[in-house]
């Protein structure tokens, strides 16, 4: 019964200690978020933390490499970044449509700060221009109700201030970009993300349910401006700080049990 | 039933040999392995970052509070410079916490001492460890060489320290109250 009281009280110690979560932004670590699988293939680069859940598979890693951050698979950071991920396609997706450019190709257009909104399928061929007319804090969401596809070559041009961490890209579906592509901005995909050969990212590219596909890319952190709301651009030089090495804990742990051991001894002593 | 130590070490077997003794180390031991082990279970894991984040926006709201500026970004806290700390697996102390418990819980006292260490303990080096957090943002802001200085040596010595103030006097006031037990756990 003692016993029995005891773990109750330890295990209520424990509900309090780790009380209730605060939602917010995880996910700006990551470069790389799958939802089912990340698969790699050649020389791919991620800056930041590559990331899949609940899916568990990471493959191609090497020969592709991972900077500024860490490989998570199935772990608790990626489960909380997908949790977040899925907080912030609602909040894009939610976001009021300025202009509707269902039908048209992205190719060729400059667009201002605002949110975009495609009722089906969006297709860049050529060159994308944003133009945030000197305010870097600048945001462009684009809504995509089914998919967004690239042709090979195409790019997106930030002119006048503009931020890559200012660019969001809503995929109702899947995104594939096609070979040699330079886009920008962040992909937040429902299903799956493709990245064919050589096409690079300066943003993130985060799926929700399926895979992330990689095919020698370049997938490097934004930077500047204030970020989108709930994602904002990364930290910079970030320093972890562990309440103690290893060592020290061993030496911890064998203070503490020298000095009970002791203090054992002294309370029979002294009985 | 309370067992009275007098009672139980009226005998005139030598203290070296006295079984309690082992009986503690063997029950800390034991409960840093289980304790350890349920750490890194990954329910454990989603908890023990969810900790994190909110020791993270604990400490956001103190140096707000305090008229300093700070930005969070789940467990990151940032400084307008750019200087950012994180905490990470092992930063939010509760690794310390575990060692501490172990030893209170292994120690033999009462129930209701053994309840007062574990709760009381873990708020001071809860306590500490924000503080920790929280001067480590400030010292990075003005000098890596501090910051490597402080992190590495001067609160990792501060937080051994306090962990084991913190027991030594939990003992001491377990010895004073005369609820020592023969069991541990």
């Amino acid at each position: 019964m003692k016993h029995k009281c005891l773990a109750i009280l330890v295990v209520g110690a424990f509900a309090v200690l780790y009380g209730p979560s605060i939602a917010m932004a995880q996910l700006s670590s990551f470069g790389v978020l799958g939802g089912s699988v990340v698969t790699n293939t050649g020389a791919t680069a991620i800056s930041g933390n590559l990331g899949v859940s609940p899916g568990s598979a990471v493959t191609g890693f090497p020969p592709g490499v991972v900077t500024g951050g860490s490989i998570h698979a199935a772990d608790a950071a990626a489960a909380q970044a997908q949790s977040d991920l899925t907080v912030l396609y609602s909040q894009l997706a939610g976001s009021s449509c300025n202009t509707n450019l269902t039908g048209q190709d992205l190719g060729g257009l400059t667009l201002t700060p605002g949110v975009y909104c495609f009722a089906a399928s969006a297709q860049l061929t050529g060159t994308l221009t944003l133009d945030a007319q000197g305010n870097p804090n600048a945001t462009f969401v684009f809504q995509i109700g089914s998919t967004l596809t690239t042709a090979s070559g195409s790019s997106v041009l930030l002119i006048n201030g503009a931020s890559t961490c200012g660019v969001a890209w809503q995929v109702g579906s899947s995104a594939t970009l096609g070979t040699g592509t330079t886009f920008a901005g962040t992909i937040v995909a429902l299903t799956s993300i493709t990245l064919n050969t050589s096409s690079s990212v300066t943003g993130r590219t985060l799926a929700r349910n399926g895979a992330v596909t990689l095919d020698t890319n370049q997938v490097t952190f934004c930077s500047g401006g204030a970020g989108l709301p709930g994602l904002p651009p990364p930290a910079q030089n970030v320093s972890s700080v562990p309440a103690m090495s290893p060592p020290a804990l061993a030496g911890l742990a064998l203070l503490l049990a020298g000095l009970g051991w002791l203090q054992t001894r002294k309370a029979q002593a002294h009985g | 039933m309370k067992r009275g130590v007098g009672r139980s070490l009226g005998s005139s077997r030598p203290a070296a040999t006295d079984p309690r003794s082992f009986r503690f180390v063997l029950i800390f031991a034991a409960c840093l392995v289980v304790a350890f082990g349920v750490l890194l279970t990954p329910p454990v894991q989603s908890l023990d970052f969810k900790f994190s984040r909110t020791l993270v926006q604990v400490s956001q709201a103190l140096v707000l509070a305090c008229g300093g500026h700070a930005t969070r970004d789940a467990a990151i806290l940032r400084a307008p410079g750019g200087f950012a700390v994180e905490m990470r697996d092992g930063c939010n102390a509760v690794n310390v916490t575990i060692l501490l418990w172990s030893a209170v819980l292994a120690f033999p006292a009462s129930l209701k001492m053994k309840v007062v260490g574990l709760v009381a303990g873990s708020a001071i080096v809860q306590v500490l460890n924000i503080l920790r957090f929280i001067s480590l943002f400030y010292v990075g802001q003005y000098s890596m060489t501090w910051f490597d200085f402080a992190h590495a040596y001067l609160w990792e010595s501060l937080l051994m320290l306090d962990t084991m103030v913190v027991f030594w006097l939990w003992v001491k006031r377990v010895a004073r109250l005369g609820s020592t037990t023969d069991a541990g756990v």
